[in-house]
């Protein structure tokens, strides 16, 4: 005496055994009960189509410029007291300071390098890993500033004349291909934020 | 960035990246829009809701803790702000006559009905009789293809509630499709 019940807890399923989202147990009892119910299977062809219809009629292709330029109007319009100011931001602003100081430092170094640039440390070979990074014009400076943290990497020398900084990975062994490899891969996945990387 | 670009992007705007924010709403403005607008009807208010959104989304990004696909959170935070503006122009979840819609008719009558899903004009018609709240659970799931208790969460309803509004959307449409494609 179960049977409506039981027809009506298969129904109620029916939309999202369309869309594919049930798990596979309801999606075995769907199925055991679509073998013999014959109204349920009508209720499937229904949404089927249903759900063909909806994906054909709904609109999406908005153009978004204009609302963009408008929430950016209003963020740049938010008191700087709601904007979220962390606990580290005066240390990155000082780093940040850092950083530009020692491009300009570092700018007539590589100016005197060779054409290419790229040997600023002399003969002595390098201590530890070090690669030559050139990061996209676009890049923030807190977005470089976690992908090298994320790396345990630390910017040691540039922007030389064509841009191309040198960052050290203290924790790699620099006879370890393999994991040197990895750190590559990671970085030219990166592309929002690395134009180019290279071992030196 | 696969395996989360949306939950990668709301990282970086928790960190004050206005570049994330913006790619963001290059990505995915037009399903956070497509969806508020099946809440508002209103193509005009869709837009200033879709704006409270992502404002939202400046400001609150950090609250995001991964407990629900970032989606799912997103069009949560879009729900709520489209029944807001919903409530300021005192339209708070208007019914009407199509949800009231008897049982279907006899099996016989689907192919009616499927014939009418091929016309546009008529399923858009027959959507907007329904009620905000059905036409939503509609639209989450065949549009946004998400499980029911993915629409609970949207919709901050229990499962129970997300099957009812669906059985009842349902039967009001095919009732309404039946009758327009043996009108047509």
């Amino acid at each position: 005496m179960n049977e409506p019940r039981d027809h009506e807890t298969i129904e109620a399923l029916l939309p999202w055994y369309v869309n594919g989202t049930l798990t596979d147990e309801e999606r075995a009892q769907v199925e055991a009960h679509l073998a013999h119910c014959r109204r349920c299977r009508e209720d499937v062809r229904f949404l089927t189509g249903l759900r063909q219809g909806v994906k054909r009629t709904t609109d999406t292709t908005t153009d978004p410029e204009l609302g963009l330029k408008r929430l950016m109007r209003e963020i740049d319009a938010e008191p700087t007291a709601r904007r979220r100011t962390p606990w580290w931001q005066p240390s990155l602003a000082a780093a940040a300071v850092v950083i530009v100081v020692q491009g300009v430092l570092l700018f007539n170094l590589w100016q005197r390098d060779d054409d290419i640039g790229m040997r600023l440390a002399g003969d002595t070979p390098p201590p530890a890993v070090v690669l030559q990074i050139q990061f996209d014009a676009d890049a923030r400076e807190g977005e470089i500033r976690a992908l090298l943290r994320s790396l345990n990497a630390r910017l040691i020398d540039g922007p030389s004349a064509v841009g191309l900084y040198r960052i050290e990975l203290p924790d790699l062994d620099p006879g370890d291909e393999d994991a040197i490899a990895r750190v590559l891969d990671t970085l030219h996945q990166r592309q929002e934020i690395v134009r180019h990387v290279a071992t030196e | 960035m696969n395996g989360g670009p949306i939950e990668a992007l709301l990282a970086r705007i928790a960190r004050g990246d206005r570049r994330a924010l913006e790619r963001l709403y290059r990505d995915h403005h037009g399903r956070i829009h497509a969806f508020i607008l099946q809440r508002v009807g209103e193509p005009a208010l869709a837009a200033e809701v879709l704006n409270d959104v992502m404002l939202a989304l400046w400001r609150q990004a950090a609250q995001f803790q991964g407990r629900s696909k970032a989606m799912t959170w997103i069009l949560g935070i879009a729900h709520h702000k489209a029944m807001d503006a919903l409530r300021r122009r005192g339209r708070d979840a208007h019914l009407t006559d199509l949800d009231d819609a008897p049982e279907p008719s006899d099996e016989a009558d689907v192919a009616a009905a499927l014939a009418a899903l091929d016309d546009g004009e008529l399923l858009r018609f027959c959507l907007g009789k329904l009620s905000e709240t059905h036409r939503a659970v509609v639209h989450l799931t065949f549009f946004e293809d998400l499980a029911y208790p993915e629409i609970a969460e949207i919709l901050a309803c229990p499962v129970g509630t997300v099957k009812t509004r669906m059985m009842h959307a349902k039967r009001a449409l095919r009732r309404c499709l039946e009758r327009a494609g043996a009108a047509a």
